[in-house]
């Protein structure tokens, strides 16, 4: 397996954090025209519920986004376990929950005929599904992640006022 | 906190400054003064060993005991 010194490792989370958050933002200009970019679809448009569904899980994720690079950030500065991290965790978490809640609703929301999409339906309503069901479980790991860096900064307190 | 420091006691009986104590202990300044002002959460033995061999007095003479005032459950 290769590894790469501590420094670099961060830098390169960083630097795969950025990229993402670009991916992010241009998902956010074409999201009006998803099918002819996306799926070469000329014919179909999605509708505004859709859209909006988008919209949202782009906002969560572009949050998500930032508390990643405000933590890697504080990583890098070697304030690993600070009480702002955990807080970041915390945000991280509640943001893929809500993410998932969302794909989730959008899933429901087709699933029940209230919208018309006319493109590859059943695989959408399963693939927000399965990605609602991803998101949450990753939410949870997160969760569990907060908890672990809640008493590591508890144990770290302790230590530093051992004289 | 039940447990009182009461090192500025001996310091200032024994005349010697916060820096040279910390100097001759080998704990930084800002350490033993955490300690000083009660912030401290734990001592290790060996920290307490060397303030009570550099002040020549009894760990009794620096820490004290005092129960807490708020009733029990």
């Amino acid at each position: 397996m290769l590894k790469i010194n501590k420094r670099l490792s961060v830098t390169l989370s960083i630097v795969i954090t950025c990229l993402c958050i670009a991916v992010m933002l241009a998902l956010a200009v074409t999201v009006h025209d998803y099918p002819r970019f996306w799926f070469a679809n000329h014919t179909v448009t999605p509708s505004l519920a859709v859209m909006l569904f988008a919209y949202a899980e782009l906002l969560f994720a572009f949050l998500a986004a930032g508390a990643l690079l405000r933590l890697l950030f504080h990583i890098r500065k070697h304030l690993v376990f600070i009480p702002s991290n955990v807080s970041c965790l915390r945000g991280l978490s509640w943001c893929c929950v809500a993410e998932g809640l969302l794909f989730l609703a959008e899933g429901i929301v087709l699933r029940l005929r209230l919208d018309r999409v006319l493109w590859n339906e059943d695989m959408f309503i399963l693939l927000a599904f399965l990605i609602a069901f991803a998101c949450v479980f990753m939410g949870v790991i997160l969760r569990v992640v907060k908890n672990a860096f809640e008493e590591a900064v508890a144990l770290k307190n302790e230590n530093d006022f051992t004289i | 906190m039940p447990i009182i420091v009461n090192l500025d006691v001996m310091m200032a009986k024994r005349k010697i400054s916060l820096g040279e104590l910390a100097d001759r202990v080998g704990i930084t300044p800002a350490n033993l003064s955490i300690l000083k002002t009660g912030k401290a959460k734990a001592i290790r033995f060996s920290t307490l060993e060397a303030i009570c061999r550099e002040l020549s007095c009894q760990p009794q003479d620096i820490l004290e005991y005092v129960e807490d005032s708020l009733p029990k459950p």
